[in-house]
């Protein structure tokens, strides 16, 4: 499968599309690399991608304005912006552009596998009220987690936290992004406070069950899989 | 405040003198005037005196007995000038041979031939109180003449300047000590005023500066000059800072790309070896989480961050890092109190608040033992909100507080003990000074009042500029 996956780097600071562009490589992506901004919008416009991996600040043409030109050619391809600029602002002048997500240099490389998972899948993704992993069941409209019929009792947050892996289940997910997606704010977090909040729901959803869903994947994050 | 300090004052102390010399010296003058005016009429009145003496005795030699009765009458009618008396008589006689005056009065001498007497040996025909001077010549046929004048006139003239010059200089003294208090009372004002900046500029405020009248005098010269001192004092302070953030920018990439390979090697090492690549790991990503720390202090510190403000509810921010630290205080037993939180809208940055209560929350954690007690309070008042992290831990010596907000400070009693790299509070003060407010520290005597151990109470200030909803 993973052979087919195709994506595009457009970055100019040769070390770190080397960087990546091997790490990608080493998932079993295929991955093409462009250094500046002109010719990472031909390949973008001219060929087919899976995803688009974009440097923000790039010379001839930036990264804004590539995305955006994509978008008016109306290709929904996801687009995941690096950059060094980690103001609000510019996120949100990222994501306004047409990005799907956003990414502060300098990162470990799995926080930008884990993203590339998640963004991948997207496309797959249906618009469902009830999420399945196993026999862990989720209704969003009436707010009801089942683990095998048995009815779980979970605080909002934990709701959340657990509509969140369950949507990204079968992937990595980094403290990172569940502080992005779960809590909605981007802050760096001294302690290891967000494990806390999973092992609670672990107690939760685990505890009673001999298969455990939700593991943590050292180094990286946290994982939700029947398998 | 002013008027009791004032007496302290090198100012004061200073007007005080001058007031003194003002004092003497128009104290010297007025005696100086006094015995020159009065010294001049005296000397007129005797050579008056003198004069009249001359005429009486002339006209006595050349037309005897009657044609001194007639001057002195011509000298004594009314309409003429002064209060002259005559007397002509035998010497060693008091008795009175001609003149205005019944006998010969008994007289005490003065200096330089002059005589003077009182009322009670004259009877002046009026009565008051009266002295007179006069002169006598004892002529060569035996008789003798005196001619005085009363001197009442001159001696109320005498007073009056005497009585104005005391005025004057009583006068003297109260606008000298009027003019002095004024003085010192501006002087003072300069002298705060200069104290209160460099107050604030000791509390690190480094980009105040000294105020300038704009007159030029030599407080502005010495405001201009201490001035010129904080700006070298500050753009070294920002050298010394530039180089940390330089360092930390510097640093980020090749660390980023050490930690990348750790990872990288950590997949293909050996399970024995795998614990030590793990290791790295973690001090890897230490290192980068205190350089990504001090890039982003740095970033707030520039203030650059204002332009990114937008409306966001306090409120809502410290309800959510209390919640996400809640299982946090929990696993350790810690009795978490939270009080109070109304919607509260401020311009700001949601991230960068979170951050800061975050770090505020995860330090009351960090330094609460087991079984510990923490408070928080979001409290919206008059113009400013408060929000408050107490906790009943050991608490840091009241001396240290001001230390805890330089980077990489760390109270020794917790080096070793918590995680963590000094830069949290730092941050803090950062974010609070970013929204126009101001953190301050103290024991949680007012949270805890029978707790063993002091605990530390950090207060967040934040101004409230635009009306909370």
């Amino acid at each position: 499968m993973k052979e087919l996956v195709k994506i595009l780097l457009i970055e100019d600071d040769k070390q770190v599309a080397d960087y990546v562009g091997s790490g990608l490589q080493e998932q079993g992506y295929s991955v093409t690399c462009a250094y500046d901004g002109r010719q990472g919008r031909q390949l973008a416009v001219d060929k087919h991608f899976d995803l688009l991996i974009v440097d923000r600040m790039l010379p001839h043409c930036d990264g804004l304005t590539i995305v955006e030109t994509v978008r008016e050619n109306g290709n929904k391809v996801p687009v995941l912006f690096l950059s060094a600029l980690a103001d609000i602002d510019d996120r949100v002048k990222g994501l306004k552009a047409g990005g799907d997500d956003y990414l502060v240099k300098p990162f470990a490389i799995e926080e930008l596998l884990a993203r590339i998972e998640v963004l991948l899948r997207r496309k797959e993704a249906q618009p469902t009220t009830r999420l399945k992993v196993g026999e862990l069941e989720l209704d969003l409209l009436t707010q009801k987690v089942t683990r095998a019929g048995k009815s779980l009792n979970l605080q909002p947050r934990e709701f959340r936290l657990l509509e969140y892996l369950m949507k990204h289940a079968g992937q990595v997910v980094t403290r990172t992004m569940l502080l992005e997606n779960v809590w909605e704010y981007h802050f760096d977090p001294q302690t290891n406070v967000i494990d806390v909040h999973v092992s609670r729901l672990r107690q939760k959803i685990d505890k009673e069950f001999d298969t455990p869903l939700l593991t943590t994947i050292r180094g990286e994050g946290y994982m939700l899989s029947d398998s | 405040m002013i008027p009791r300090r004032i007496f302290r004052t090198y100012t004061f102390r200073f007007a005080v003198l001058y007031v003194l010399t003002i004092s003497v010296s128009a104290s010297m003058i007025s005696a100086l005037v006094y015995w020159s005016i009065s010294h001049s009429y005296f000397e007129r009145v005797q050579q008056a005196i003198t004069l009249e003496l001359d005429n009486a005795v002339e006209q006595f030699q050349q037309t005897g007995l009657a044609g001194f009765s007639a001057y002195v009458d011509s000298r004594t009618s009314p309409g003429v000038s002064g209060h002259y008396y005559f007397i002509l008589s035998r010497e060693g006689s008091n008795e009175a041979l001609a003149g205005n005056l019944d006998s010969w009065p008994a007289l005490s001498s003065l200096l330089g031939g002059w005589l003077s007497g009182g009322r009670d040996l004259f009877d002046w025909g009026r009565e008051r109180q009266t002295h007179f001077v006069g002169q006598s010549r004892v002529l060569d046929n035996g008789y003798r003449i005196l001619v005085a004048r009363h001197y009442e006139d001159v001696n109320q003239r005498v007073e009056l300047v005497a009585t104005t010059l005391f005025q004057s200089t009583i006068v003297t003294i109260i606008l000298g000590v009027i003019g002095g208090a004024i003085i010192s009372a501006g002087m003072i004002r300069r002298i705060d005023s200069l104290n209160h900046s460099i107050t604030t500029i000791m509390q690190g405020d480094l980009t105040e500066r000294l105020p300038m009248s704009g007159r030029g005098g030599e407080i502005d010269q010495l405001a201009g000059q201490l001035n010129i001192m904080l700006d070298r004092i500050e753009s070294s302070m920002n050298d010394v800072r530039q180089v940390s953030d330089n360092i930390a920018h510097d640093l980020r990439t090749p660390l980023t790309r050490l930690r990348n390979k750790l990872s990288t090697l950590e997949k293909r090492s050996s399970p024995q070896n795998r614990d030590m690549v793990r290791e790295m790991l973690v001090e890897a990503d230490h290192l980068l989480s205190i350089c990504a720390a001090l890039l982003r202090i740095a970033q707030v510190e520039s203030g650059a961050k204002k332009s990114d403000f937008t409306e966001v509810d306090l409120a809502r921010i410290y309800t959510d890092v209390v919640e996400l630290y809640e299982p946090l205080a929990s696993v350790k037993d810690i009795a978490l109190d939270m009080r109070g939180a109304d919607a509260c809208v401020i311009q700001g940055d949601k991230d960068l608040l979170f951050q800061m209560l975050a770090n505020l929350m995860d330090n009351a954690i960090k330094y609460t033992p087991q079984g510990g007690a923490i408070t928080t309070v979001f409290d919206v008042g008059e113009g400013e909100l408060r929000i408050v992290f107490a906790d009943n831990g050991l608490g840091i010596p009241p001396k240290k507080y001001n230390k805890v907000f330089q980077r990489f400070y760390r109270v020794e009693e917790s080096r070793g003990i918590q995680p963590g790299n000094g830069l949290g509070l730092s941050l803090v003060q950062a974010v609070s000074v970013l929204h126009g407010g101001r953190v301050e520290l103290s024991d949680s005597r007012a949270f805890y009042p029978h707790s063993k151990t002091p605990g530390l109470t950090v207060t967040v200030h934040i101004p409230l500029v635009v009306g909370h909803a």
